[in-house]
């Protein structure tokens, strides 16, 4: 940046960066050369509008516009169709959806909980350990700067084949699958927050282009909310936390860029995260917002102050005068438009009232957190920044955040034909699972997840693995008591079944949503909220749109039929390495309410001569099932996802949770059937013995491993069986499938057995299948 | 045999947490006179044949495997 190093030592820090001259290809030549990953439509409104001005952009000015206007911070492409499909769903409990950093939801009378997922997915690809901490460093301030305590974590990670090798530069997808690992569990281990929810797959598209989607779960008082805006006059500004160093800078041009083979990534748009930092910062803003100090916050993500301060200052209807060399450095050299933009991570903004300084001076010194005063609230529109009593940048806000909205030309996925595919019946049912259950796709995911604390805090009832201490089996959601003093929970779970979506986004869509629908339902509760994180390729092809159009017109149509509010999300674009685009992954996170915590059911069978009883149907398709993944058949239809079936059954589930009928609760989803029996066997090394004749009229092996639904494996004493069959009713289906054994495990169909074992075969090799790859 | 020591550093400009906290725990634990902390990863790899050879190895290591270049560099002596 020869042209605005110039001036440098003369204590002349305005540099004017001339623009209004230039042609158009020299205006997207200093696009580049500055890094602003502005297109040539947006750089010909640029030179316009300076133009109609009369003068030239500071550098600081033109920085800001471009990170204000990049797709990370204004959702140029995703906009106009998320309005088009999420503006009409109902709030329901929501008291805030939709509008601030995170949603926010009532939990009972007093308290709301705050929940908000993101993606980090562009910084995990070239620097996996920094790129996957600071992902969740930055959703826990989302959480806190509403004011919310955070209790809990849940992280969705897709990672590419660990198994494949190298390619030539980029990091081997074993070490990103490790280093995304190990970020994620020192930064949530030593924050002291558990981690229990989320899902891990693996996938080919993934190998270079990695996706780290973090959420996490808040608790605050109502009346201890706070906005994410600046709405009063006068109000001092504050940044506290972290410096601000060189890390981080263009970090969200860049995440809405494509990842190219062979060029190297500037290390400065990667951050390192520091939880030894935040901890402290925690208890500091906690204790700030009981003492009713802070009026407006907003944490420092993507964009920086830049975007903090102007989004804070908009949303209140004020504007703002910044001195910028007030903010502490990390570097002492740094540009005042390198101040500006930086994304370095531990930060949070702050307005208060000036005679509370002297408070948050004490309670920020008590908590060794550092914090500089950087300027106030004034009315008007143009936000004016100064460094060392220079001004350097002064522009309206409402046309810095008037990003450009494309209506980007989509194409809706072609109909395809419904192919059935049956693949060839294994001769040995038995040597068959023992190999796909030591399958990645299928195996234990607790080699990973063990790795991260679940129970810190306290709060946790049903943790991710259940069952036999050391010999666990997977939940199906975690339940949470973020109130001491209340037996109301909260179930949360996360994940995608991207291989569907892949076929069909809508279909797919519509199964992520039932699975996290039906994993509430199976813990004990009843869902209450949705979340969703769309991560998707490049949108300037038609293609990507016509996923994005796809995905949330199928998530907002299950939303409005169960009544379900959206009530924050996030679009992640541009996830393409060299010109492969990933398959759609639209992660949902859906809570639920447990009115009592001690009805919470958890996966593992209970007792040897239980009954064992289907709800719901079993599809014939194969379509999209993780058998066919590992088989290595494409398919190109999807089962049916019976949404109908799905009311029925959520209309009886609350009698069968309050009467205490269920034993033990597990749905149908990866794997098929035949999985969510072995892995309620695993849990605490029982086995099964099931007729499943009536679960169709179709081959053993569909049976067992489609993964359509609805469908819930329920565990019912034999003496309550009766009571069971009265609250189901006639509208769902049931089918009493067999009985829990002391470990034996048969499967018959049709008067043949199909599988004579015991659980301990299956067992170590679901158990180990990843151990191998770690 | 030929041993090759490899120094794995951060990047200028890439702050070190585990740096960082040191340093400040010294300074409350009365070191008010550090300034600076840096922390680095030394390996030492024992490597068969020739020194030329060696080196060539102990280079494909440190780029490959040892660091990420995009927060790290390294130094090699033998």
């Amino acid at each position: 940046m020869k042209l605005e190093q110039k001036n440098r030592n003369n204590g002349n820090y305005r540099r004017e960066v001339p623009v209004t001259g230039l042609s158009n290809s020299s205006l997207l030549e200093l696009s580049e050369r500055m890094g602003l990953g502005l297109n040539i439509e947006e750089m010909i409104r640029l030179r316009e509008y300076f133009r109609a001005l009369d003068r030239e952009p500071t550098d600081v000015e033109l920085q800001a516009m471009a990170q204000a206007w990049s797709e990370h911070c204004c959702y140029k492409s995703s906009k106009f169709y998320l309005r088009e499909n999420f503006s009409g769903l109902e709030k329901g409990p929501a008291i805030l959806a939709m509008e601030d950093d995170a949603g926010v939801v009532e939990f009972d009378d007093t308290h709301a909980y705050v929940i908000k997922m993101e993606s980090h997915n562009h910084p995990s690809a070239v620097e996996p350990y920094g790129g996957a901490a600071t992902g969740v460093g930055g959703i826990i301030r989302d959480i806190l700067c509403m004011g919310g305590l955070p209790i809990a974590l849940m992280d969705s990670l897709y990672l590419g084949e660990a198994w494949a090798r190298k390619t030539k530069n980029s990091l081997s997808p074993r070490y990103v699958m490790n280093s995304i690992i190990a970020g994620v569990r020192d930064y949530g281990n030593r924050v002291g927050i558990p981690n229990i929810a989320g899902s891990i797959s693996f996938d080919s598209c993934f190998n270079s282009t990695p996706l780290v989607n973090a959420g996490c779960l808040g608790i605050v008082r109502k009346d201890k909310i706070v906005r994410s805006r600046i709405d009063r006059v006068g109000d001092l500004i504050i940044l506290c936390g972290g410096r601000t160093g060189r890390d981080g800078i263009h970090g969200v041009n860049f995440a809405s860029a494509t990842l190219k083979s062979g060029k190297a990534v500037p290390k400065s748009v990667v951050q390192l995260g520091n939880p030894i930092l935040k901890e402290p910062l925690i208890h500091a803003i906690l204790e700030l917002n009981d003492l009713g100090v802070i009026h407006g916050m907003k944490d420092l993500g993507g964009g920086g102050l830049s975007s903090s301060v102007g989004e804070m200052c908009l949303a209140g209807g004020v504007t703002a005068s910044l001195e910028l060399s007030n903010v502490l450095l990390k570097e002492s050299d740094m540009e005042p438009w390198e101040i500006w933009v930086s994304e370095s991570q531990e930060r949070m903004v702050l307005s208060i009232d000036e005679k509370d300084l002297q408070l948050l001076d004490s309670v920020f010194k008590k908590w060794d957190i550092e914090y500089s005063v950087l300027g106030r609230s004034e009315p008007g529109t143009n936000l004016k920044l100064y460094y060392r009593g220079e001004k350097v940048f002064d522009l309206d806000l409402n046309f810095v955040t008037s990003g450009p909205i494309y209506c980007r030309n989509y194409q809706l996925p072609e109909p395809r034909r419904r192919e059935l595919i049956l693949p060839q019946e294994p001769e040995n049912l038995g040597d068959f699972l023992v190999r796909v259950l030591s399958s990645p796709h299928l195996s234990s995911r607790s080699p990973i997840t063990r790795q991260y604390d679940h129970t810190v805090r306290g709060k946790t009832i049903i943790r991710p693995l259940t069952g036999k201490p050391n010999g666990e089996t997977h939940s199906d959601a975690a339940v949470l008591r973020p109130l001491r003093n209340s037996e109301r929970g909260i179930a949360l779970t996360a994940g995608s079944r991207y291989d569907m979506v892949a076929i069909d986004p809508y279909a797919g869509t519509l199964g992520t949503m039932m699975e996290a629908f039906l994993n509430i339902l199976s813990s004990g509760g009843l869902p209450h909220t949705v979340v969703d994180c769309l991560n998707l390729g490049n949108p300037e092809e038609p293609q990507i749109m016509g996923q994005l159009m796809e995905i949330t017109r199928a998530i907002s149509e299950f939303c409005k039929s169960f009544n379900l509010p959206v009530v924050s999300g996030n679009v992640s674009l541009y996830n393409q390495y060299g010109d492969s685009n990933i398959k759609p992954v639209p992660t949902i996170v859906m809570t639920g309410i447990v009115t009592n915590v001690s009805n919470a059911i958890t996966t593992e069978f209970k007792s040897p001569g239980n009954r064992i009883i289907l709800i719901g149907r079993i599809d014939q398709n194969l379509g999209g099932s993780q058998i066919l993944k590992i088989l290595e058949q494409e398919s190109s239809a999807l089962p049916w996802f019976d949404l109908e079936m799905l009311h029925s059954i959520r209309d009886v589930w609350p009698g069968l949770v309050e009467q205490r009928l269920l034993e033990a609760a597990h749905d149908v989803s990866d794997g098929g059937l035949i999985q969510t029996l072995l892995e309620m066997g695993f849990g605490s090394d029982l086995g099964f013995d099931v007729d499943i004749t009536k679960a169709g009229r179709f081959r053993t092996f569909e049976k067992l491993f489609s993964e359509g639904g609805p469908a819930i494996v329920v565990e019912v004493k034999p003496e309550n069986v009766d009571q069971f069959n009265r609250i189901i009713g006639p509208r769902v289906p049931i089918i009493e499938i067999g009985s829990v054994t002391s470990g034996e495990v048969r499967v018959s169909d049709f008067n043949l057995v199909r599988l004579d074992s015991h659980i301990s075969e299956f067992k170590r090799s679901w158990e180990d299948g990843l151990s191998r790859l770690l | 045999m030929v041993m090759v020591k490899v120094t794995v550093n951060y990047l200028e400009g890439v702050e070190d947490p585990e740096a960082i906290t040191i340093l400040k725990n010294l300074s409350d634990l009365g070191y008010r006179d550090v300034e600076g902390l840096k922390i680095s990863k030394v390996y030492e790899l024992k490597i068969k044949g020739s020194k030329q050879k060696a080196m060539k190895v102990a280079k494909e290591i440190s780029e490959t495997i040892l660091t990420n270049p995009v927060i790290q560099e390294y130094d090699m002596s033998d």
